[in-house]
């Protein structure tokens, strides 16, 4: 359990590295927004134990995460 | 303060004897999180309707704001939420005093992020970049202080916990405080991946 958000904790930190490059070279974004709901979903299953909940909860969650995702980077592009 | 000996084994949350349906922490606190990335959504999608349709004010207003302090406090957020679990883990493996020394380092992220945020919000003061200043700024303020108010409340409800655990009322047969708390701090952790970059990097 350790090791594994120990894992995800610096995959975490990387993924935000990589986002903060991406904004320096004014990516687009799709991109952006992509890599933030990836670490999203991270965090989601990994740190707030989603993968052990009921599926309804991820079902809901990551919906409505890819409706926010969607709606920003189409107002966004 | 107790410090029970540890338990044979953690549960894992989908082995405990909550009900098949009940997500970590509990109802209460996943409605709370709906809610408020639902709130938070709507504050965003206005930013970014704002941001196409007053370029003027926006990309200035964006580029002149603190990139590295904003990186840097996403990755303190972060650490905290990876705190947090190790804090959790603890707890339910009946080890106190390694739960609260996680806790505690949960708190000092929260202290942290917020230290910063002042640092940030003073500098723009001091530059007379306000509320008032013009709309970038008026929602610059209202998202980001909103999700600071987020982790102070975090911060509060932490502090709860470390006295729970203090006074012997959390322990692996007990944490559902501990789950939910835990819960809601990384809804900061949520919402904040989401300002970040529309606020700062787009």
């Amino acid at each position: 359990m350790n090791m594994r958000s120990t894992t995800v904790w610096i995959l975490l930190l990387l993924f935000t590295s990589v986002s903060f490059v991406m904004g320096e070279h004014h990516m687009t974004a799709a991109a952006i927004l992509a890599l933030a709901a990836l670490k999203f979903v991270l965090v989601a299953r990994e740190f707030m134990e989603l993968r052990h909940a009921a599926a309804l909860w991820s079902v809901g969650l990551f919906s409505l995460l890819a409706l926010i995702v969607l709606s920003l980077t189409l107002m966004l592009a | 303060m107790p410090d029970s000996p540890p338990a044979p084994s953690a549960l894992p949350p989908h082995e405990s004897d909550r009900h098949p349906l009940e997500p970590p922490g509990g109802v209460l606190v996943w409605m709370i999180v709906f809610i408020e990335l639902l709130t938070f959504a709507g504050g965003l999608g206005v930013f970014a309707a704002q941001s196409r349709a007053q370029p003027e004010l926006f990309d200035p207003g964006r580029a002149g704001l603190n990139q590295p302090l904003a990186f840097a406090n996403t990755l303190i957020l972060l650490t905290g939420g990876w705190c947090m679990v190790r804090g959790l883990t603890a707890i339910r493996g009946g080890t106190s005093k390694n739960a609260l020394r996680w806790i505690w380092a949960t708190i000092g992220t929260g202290l942290l992020f917020s230290l910063l945020k002042g640092v940030e919000y003073a500098d723009k003061l001091q530059h007379d970049l306000t509320f008032h200043t013009n709309t970038f700024y008026t929602l610059y303020y209202a998202l980001t202080v909103f999700h600071l108010m987020h982790v102070l409340v975090a911060v509060a409800l932490l502090c709860g916990i470390v006295r729970g655990i203090h006074t012997g009322r959390y322990h692996p047969g007990e944490h559902l405080d501990v789950e939910s708390s835990a819960v809601f701090w990384h809804m900061c952790d949520l919402i904040w991946l989401l300002v970040y970059p529309v606020v700062y990097l787009l």
